[in-house]
């Protein structure tokens, strides 16, 4: 197992190393002087020097990169063009609602998916079963932000049950906060919905061919007892490790959910980021969640040679 | 073999994200050779999905094709005098706030949405199909350096660097295509070079290697002509996905900007005028998901033609 791991840090280095080169070089995209495209064109030669220099702009691109890589490991991920704020502040104070969002969606997305899952799989010609398998080729085709606005249009302004945008705190009104992430967490949450249902299905499917199941029943299990606690247990190990895998999913649609229902998540840093060409915090907060991302793939891999140790030997 | 961009399905099980790294002895590839090529389409035509789906991609392309004859307006042309109308005889859909005819629009976002689907598939066929047949036959480090590389790539949430890459390049339809053709990248060079990895320790393979012919000559003559099903499947699945990351950066504003008929930026203003005209942002929505479906079920479909009991595995 401790080799294992290892194996898998020693993959998962390069990759971050990598990921972080991306992200710098992202700014090397920015057609043109950045100097210029944020200051404006009315901005003094004076201006400019300054901005370069403050920002680093004037020096070689490795060693710019070994800089700004230095600080980041130190969590210094610079300060915003326009505001002067750290970024990794911004990110701070935006990040519990990007967090509470994905948590949600997650929990949608599984309260949807296992159940409708099982269904599908042991009565696939039920009226739920046939319901979940379209419903999932629907969910998967379904864009977050069309599902969010028709989710607004019905429960928001046809209903009057729930507002149809804007954030209240936690910590200042536990069930308004609830009301205000509902109807987001169902738009994001759906589309896993849709996939946890259909990784739920076919593994529910493998795991019910198996000869123990058939010993089960044969010795006279009652048949919902087979099917929870020998199959589903079985069934859920690839559903769970799916789901973690599906963070960078997760927060690609919050970007978007977060926009449609004006939370004030880490989406919309970068939304408004993209808007003010406050590029270091849009580097900023792509770096934050594509790190995230590797380390959930990376804990979901060790998981998953942690419970099956024919994965270990293979990788 | 083939998935969807990780952005719109699942991803490999993780077990077979483990052993993909390896070597390994996988069923024979199904080649589309002309002998099964029958069987192919009988296996299709019997596949009421999949029909579906093409009839819906049939029904897209054909609207983007005769949109100056099917749409009754110009989708240009404002009428402040008939803004924010509802569904009527002359107007099927109503109209949008400057009075421009969303059926008309619709239509013409068919365009559009195509080019959106089509354009970054290709980029990452050119860039990502020869990157795949490299790593799976030169294998040793340049295999593990562009693994790596792909890796990484897929480390970030597809829309995030999606929109990280027109915020840098600047915002409009060219660029929104470049964007979403390098997040399509990582998927082909992966695929492919899986199936590289599996091809090239085939008899017929080993058989050209032994009178002498060329990696080269190997990757592109006997092994990529054995790729083409899968490309064909990939493609059709990476539209629907390269459709839907374009219109949410249209709806962000960083696609196509106005006043072309992009249905992405349309339900953004749909969703302003939700209250007024619900039509506004029903229609192009409507649009999407239905185009979207469309190349889904065609490309399942052409991945399950071959052998239909994979069906639901």
């Amino acid at each position: 197992m401790a080799a294992y791991i290892v194996r898998r840090l020693i993959w998962a280095a390069p990759v971050a190393l990598l990921v972080s080169v991306i992200t710098f070089s992202l700014l090397y995209l920015i057609p043109g002087d950045p100097a210029v495209m944020v200051l404006g064109e009315q901005a003094t030669p004076d201006m400019v020097r300054d901005f370069r220099a403050r920002f680093d702009l004037d020096k070689p691109y490795a060693a710019r990169f070994v800089t700004w890589a230095g600080r980041v490991a130190r969590g210094d991920l610079g300060r915003s063009w326009r505001t002067n704020e750290t970024v990794a502040g911004m990110i701070l104070a935006q990040l519990p609602v990007t967090v509470e969002l994905t948590v949600l969606a997650l929990l949608v997305g599984l309260a949807i998916g296992i159940p409708t899952g099982i269904v599908a799989a042991v009565r696939p010609h039920s009226r739920v079963g046939v319901l979940a398998t379209v419903g999932a080729v629907f969910g998967l085709a379904m864009p977050y932000f069309f599902l969010g606005i028709l989710l607004i249009y019905l429960f928001a302004y046809s209903l009057r049950l729930l507002p149809p945008a804007g954030f209240v705190p936690l910590t200042q009104d536990v069930l308004g906060n609830l009301r205000s992430m509902t109807l987001p967490s169902v738009a994001l949450g759906a589309q896993m919905g849709a996939i946890i249902m259909r990784q739920t299905r076919s593994s529910m499917l493998d795991v019910i061919g198996q000869d123990y199941i058939r010993s089960a029943r044969a010795k006279g299990l009652w048949e919902p007892v087979v099917l929870v606690r020998h199959a589903l247990k079985n069934a859920l190990i690839p559903v769970v490790t799916v789901a973690g895998l599906q963070t960078g999913r997760l927060f690609g649609g919050a970007v978007i959910t977060e926009t449609l229902f004006a939370l004030p998540g880490l989406g919309r840093l970068v939304v408004n980021g993209v808007a003010l060409r406050d590029y270091l915090v849009v580097q900023g907060v792509v770096l934050l969640m594509a790190v995230v991302v590797l380390l959930t793939n990376l804990a979901v891999d060790v998981l998953y040679g942690y419970l099956d140790p024919r994965i270990r030997q293979a990788a | 073999m083939t998935s969807r961009p990780a952005y719109l399905e699942a991803p490999e099980a993780p077990a077979d994200r483990a052993l993909a790294r390896a070597p390994r002895v996988a069923a024979a590839p199904r080649p589309l050779a002309a002998g099964n090529a029958a069987r192919f389409f009988r296996h299709l035509g019997r596949d009421r999905l999949a029909m579906a789906g093409g009839a819906m991609v049939g029904l897209v392309v054909v609207l983007a094709v005769l949109a100056p004859v099917v749409a009754p307006f110009d989708p240009a042309v404002q009428s402040p005098v008939e803004r924010l109308q509802g569904p009527s005889r002359l107007h099927p859909l109503g109209t949008d706030e400057f009075g421009r005819d969303v059926f008309s629009r619709v239509v013409f976002g068919a365009r559009i949405s195509l080019v959106v689907g089509v354009v970054p598939v290709l980029i990452a066929l050119l860039v990502g199909v020869p990157l795949g047949l490299l790593a799976g036959t030169a294998s040793g480090l340049v295999d593990t350096i562009l693994m790596r590389v792909i890796d990484a790539l897929l480390s970030f949430p597809a829309i995030l660097l999606a929109i990280a890459i027109v915020a840098m390049l600047g915002p409009g339809l060219g660029n929104a295509m470049i964007a979403v053709g390098i997040i399509n990248i990582p998927y082909f060079t992966r695929l492919i070079r899986g199936q590289t990895l599996v091809l090239r320790e085939l008899d017929f393979v080993l058989a050209a290697r032994a009178i002498g012919a060329s990696s080269l000559r190997l990757a592109v003559r006997h092994i990529l002509p054995n790729n083409l099903s899968l490309i064909i499947v990939q493609s059709s699945l990476t539209i629907a996905a390269s459709i839907v990351v374009e219109s949410s950066l249209s709806f962000l504003g960083l696609g196509a900007q106005p006043p072309a008929p992009a249905w992405g930026s349309m339900l953004k203003m749909g969703y302003e005028y939700l209250l007024r005209n619900p039509t506004m942002a029903v229609s192009p929505g409507a649009a999407i998901f239905l185009t979207v479906l469309g190349f889904n079920l065609l490309g399942d479909g052409l991945r399950d033609a071959p052998d239909p009991r994979l069906r639901d595995r």
